[in-house]
């Protein structure tokens, strides 16, 4: 529906009606008022007029003797008296020539009214809303003395005017919107029925095939429902006949097990029943509309060549107009590997102009047939294929009629060209020699006679092909009745197998002759291979008999191990026992526990007691030793500072030190450290000891750091002693090592402790230790432990 | 006067051992067996005990083991003395019950108040 021309053809019926019944109210509405205003004002204005005229005579009266006394305060207090009238605007007394004698406005009195009517009659002078003039003549007797002129406005007029002119406005409002309401319901009534209409139209478009309208009455949309209804009710019959009819025809299609396609004379697919759909691999939604040349599948011919759209069964009909019979088409789908082999035809439909409406296409499946046709004819190849390698061609002889048919490789061994005519079955015994032909006659004789098989070696005569032996195998043919009623053998060419037979006879002979003179030959090299496996056992049994020796020698080696351990335990203890009584009974002794002694006794019992510690000393450090040679060291973790360590080892020797007099150093961080406390401090003590041993002036000093490289600590003993000289340093960690200075006696020491200090270092401290010296005038040795498994928490 | 008991079989040692208890004002009971130590311990109720561990017959840790048995007041003090001590024997002292663990060779000047400034501590 398209709107026909601006504001009032558009909207629905309600809108329009109301709008238009709004419009005509409101000018009809305006007319009136207009008019009734117009008429009231007039009135208003002759009210006000003729008011001014009594107002201006009844004054005249009263002040005409006034004016012919020219009594003019008599004829001001008049005046005066006048202007109490509320629409007053001015008065005015003049005598008759224009002379003002009394005037509201009093400066003006004593001029001249100028615009007086020429006759003395009572003249309206103006007559507007604003102002209402009039001029009345005074008149004494008959004599016309002056005029009273009096002005009016119309204030009060204008509002009651205006009050009137609102009411009005009012009025129309109201009838606006009353037409407005009756327009509205008047609408809706109308409109009401006509969307219970659209509603059934909404309903069967939805679907809903059986939905009326129920709309009763008289009216034009009662009459328009009930013949819409009547048009869905014949639309409905026809709907069904026409599914009914849809229906049987689908169900013919659907359950004839053929593959039928329709197309449209476009070559789209109008339809195809599930068998098309399953032999196109289309399902029925996408097969609905697809053109012949679709890449869903496509045809190729009986060769195997892809088929071109123009040859389609349903393109060729639509070209032609005639239908088309049986033509193998092979169809290869998408998402398919194998194609499918069908028969199909095609058949134009035409409508009544004589076109072609619809192209009626079926496909019969034909893979299975031409798969067994194909599988006939490989089977058929692959038998002459495997009778031309093995040579062997076979021939069926029926007795009745004495038909013979050969195979291909039979004519090829006999030499019968392809378009020759066959020999007959006794002819055929004439291609072999005599002899052969004989022992034949005699086999298929008996084969015929008692239904043996046979199979004999048969000897060509004359051959026109290389064949000159075959083997030739017979059987019998039997009919349904069990009857012999035949002959089938095979020929198979073995003059390759004679001839190689021949030849390996003669080769035989040769080779017998060769092999004699090689197994001559190997005996001599197995001689040989004999004597040198002879050597070579004796050498690996001298191997051996060196292997068992070595063993011994091993086991001994294990045993003195184990000796030197044992050894090492027992002296441990067997040497503490007695040295524990010499150094404790010595040092009771020098304590003078047992009685005073004299200065020399006390001198010789410290040598005593001196060397029993050195001893003690000494077996200590050889027992460690040899526990870290054995690997059988063991470690005890503990938590500790490394400041206490170092305060420790030197406090050790604080008694030696004092006695030498050297100053003495502890310069160590606080560090928290988790490891072998003893074994730590056990490698300082042997480096201090050291150091005051080989210090006679100056100091010692310990220093605990981190390294520079921040991942271990170092702890240096520095000392101002005698140095180390170049060649001494490389032996310095050597057990037993002394370092011999002729300046100076023996230092008393065990000569294990700066390579039981590195030992454990290495192995329980996981650190090093790192010497630098100058000879004469002093040593460091630091001992650096990674941090990595000392350090506890910093 | 406080008794001590020492089971030891070196004659020196426990020579050396009775000068510095007797110094200290002990009374020194000895035995030279596990046997007669554990006999004598239960009969005096000694202040301590000295108990070698390498002993003949039942040695020093199977004789604390007893005693420790069959004690039924209080807890005596057993202070073991070794000469040397291989892996895992400091373990099994303490395990049988010794106080404290204390290696020879021993100092006989400082030995009474090592032993007293460890006891004291535990009790």
């Amino acid at each position: 529906m398209k709107p026909t021309s601006g504001l009032f053809g558009q909207g629905t019926f309600r809108g329009r009606l109301i709008l238009y019944v709004a419009l005509v109210n409101a000018f009809l509405m305006a007319l009136f008022i207009l008019n009734s205003t117009m008429r009231q004002r007039d009135v208003l204005l002759d009210n006000q007029t003729s008011g001014a005229v009594a107002m201006a005579q009844a004054l005249a009266t009263s002040s005409a003797g006034w004016i012919a006394a020219n009594d003019v305060s008599g004829l001001s207090e008049l005046v005066e008296a006048e202007r109490r009238y509320p629409e007053m605007i001015f008065t005015i007394i003049s005598d008759n020539r224009g002379f003002v004698l009394a005037h509201s406005d009093r400066n003006r009195a004593g001029s001249y009214l100028l615009d007086l009517p020429k006759d003395a009659r009572e003249t309206v002078l103006n007559k507007t809303t604003a102002l209402v003039d009039v001029a009345v003549p005074a008149v004494l007797g008959n004599r016309h003395v002056g005029w009273v002129r009096i002005g009016l406005g119309q204030k009060k007029a204008s509002q009651t005017l205006a009050e009137l002119n609102l009411q009005d406005a009012l009025y129309v409002l109201a009838a606006i919107l009353f037409g407005s309401l009756i327009a509205w319901l008047l609408g809706r009534n109308i409109s009401s029925r006509l969307y219970a209409v659209q509603e059934t139209i909404a309903r069967v478009m939805a679907g809903d095939q059986a939905a009326r309208s129920g709309i009763r009455g008289t009216d034009e949309a009662a009459s328009f429902a009930r013949e819409f209804n009547a048009m869905l009710d014949m639309l409905e019959e026809r709907g069904k006949a026409l599914a009914l009819s849809e229906s049987k025809y689908r169900l013919l299609l659907w359950n004839i097990h053929v593959a039928v396609v329709v197309h449209d004379p476009d070559g789209r697919i109008l339809m195809g029943n599930p068998l098309a759909q399953e032999l196109l691999g289309l399902p029925e939604g996408r097969m609905i509309g697809i053109g012949t040349a679709d890449p869903a599948w496509y045809f190729f011919r009986e060769d195997g060549t892809k088929m071109p759209v123009e040859e389609y069964p349903a393109t060729k009909v639509l070209a032609s107009g005639r239908p088309l019979r049986d033509l193998v088409v092979g169809v290869r789908r998408s998402g398919s590997e194998a194609p499918l082999w069908v028969l199909a035809n095609a058949d134009p439909a035409f409508d009544e102009r004589g076109e072609i409406s619809e192209i009626l296409t079926t496909f019969i499946d034909i893979t299975k047939r031409k798969r067994v046709e194909e599988e006939l004819k490989n089977r058929e190849a692959e038998l002459n294929e495997s009778q031309r390698l093995a040579h062997i061609g076979s021939w069926d002889w029926d007795k009745e009629t004495n038909a013979i048919r050969l195979s291909n490789e039979y004519r090829r061994i006999y030499g019968v060209a392809g378009d020759q005519t066959p020999p007959t079955f006794y002819e055929r015994f004439e291609t072999y020699t005599k002899e052969s032909a004989k022992r034949l006659k005699i086999a298929s004789d008996r084969a015929l006679g008692s239904g043996d098989s046979y199979e004999i070696d048969l000897e060509l005569e004359n051959p026109t092909t290389p064949t000159r032996w075959v083997i030739a195998r017979g059987e019998v043919k039997r009919d349904a009745g069990g009857k012999i009623c035949g002959l089938r053998g095979t020929s198979q060419d073995i003059s390759y197998r004679k001839r190689v037979e021949e030849e390996i006879t003669m080769l035989n002979e040769n080779l017998e002759k060769r092999v004699e003179e090689r197994t001559i030959d190997l005996r001599k090299k197995s001689d040989e291979l004999r004597d040198h496996q002879a050597a070579l056992m004796n050498i690996v049994e001298d191997l051996n008999e060196k292997t068992a020796e070595l063993e011994t020698a091993n086991d001994k080696l294990k045993d003195l191990d184990r000796l030197k351990s044992l050894f090492i335990a027992s002296m441990s203890h067997e040497l503490r026992t007695p040295l524990n009584s010499v150094i404790g009974f010595s040092s009771i002794m020098l304590n003078e526990w047992t009685g005073p002694l004299t200065q020399e006794q006390k001198d010789n019992l410290s040598v005593i007691l001196r060397s029993g510690k050195l001893l003690l000393a000494l077996i200590n450090d050889v027992i460690d030793v040899s526990k870290i040679e054995a690997g059988k060291i063991e470690s005890n973790v503990e938590d500790f500072d490394a400041y206490d360590v170092a305060a420790e080892a030197m406090q050790s020797f604080a008694e030696d030190i004092k006695k030498k007099n050297l100053d003495a150093d502890v310069e160590s961080i606080h560090l928290p450290l988790r490891g072998d406390r003893r074994r730590l401090l056990q490698c300082l003590i042997n480096l201090v000891s050291n150091a005051v041993k080989y210090t006679d002036r100056g100091s010692i000093k310990l220093t605990v750091e981190i390294s520079e490289t921040g991942d271990a600590v170092d702890m240096s003993v520095s000392d101002t002693g005698i140095g180390i000289q170049a060649e001494e340093m490389k032996k310095l960690f050597s057990p037993f090592f002394r370092i011999i200075s002729p300046q100076r006696p023996v230092v008393p020491g065990t000569g294990l402790g700066l390579y039981l200090t590195k030992k454990l270092a290495q192995e329980v401290l996981m650190g090093n230790i790192i010497v630098s010296s100058v000879f004469a005038a002093g040593s460091k040795f630091t001992l650096r432990i990674p941090l990595l498994d000392w350090r506890r928490r910093i | 006067m406080k008794k001590v008991l020492v089971v030891e079989d070196n004659r020196d040692n426990l020579k050396l051992l009775t000068y510095a208890l007797t110094r200290a004002g002990y009374q020194v009971l000895s035995a030279e067996s596990g046997e007669v130590g554990y006999v004598m311990a239960l009969r005096y109720l000694p202040a301590f005990i000295l108990m070698d561990i390498n002993l003949p017959g039942i040695d020093g840790i199977e004789t604390t083991k007893r005693i420790r048995a069959s004690e039924i007041d209080g807890r005596i003090p057993i202070i073991a003395i070794t000469s040397f001590a291989m892996v895992g024997d400091r373990e099994r002292i303490l395990e049988a019950g010794c106080d404290v663990y204390i290696e020879k060779p021993i100092d006989p000047i400082t030995i009474i108040d090592q032993i007293l400034r460890i006891i004291g501590t535990r009790s």
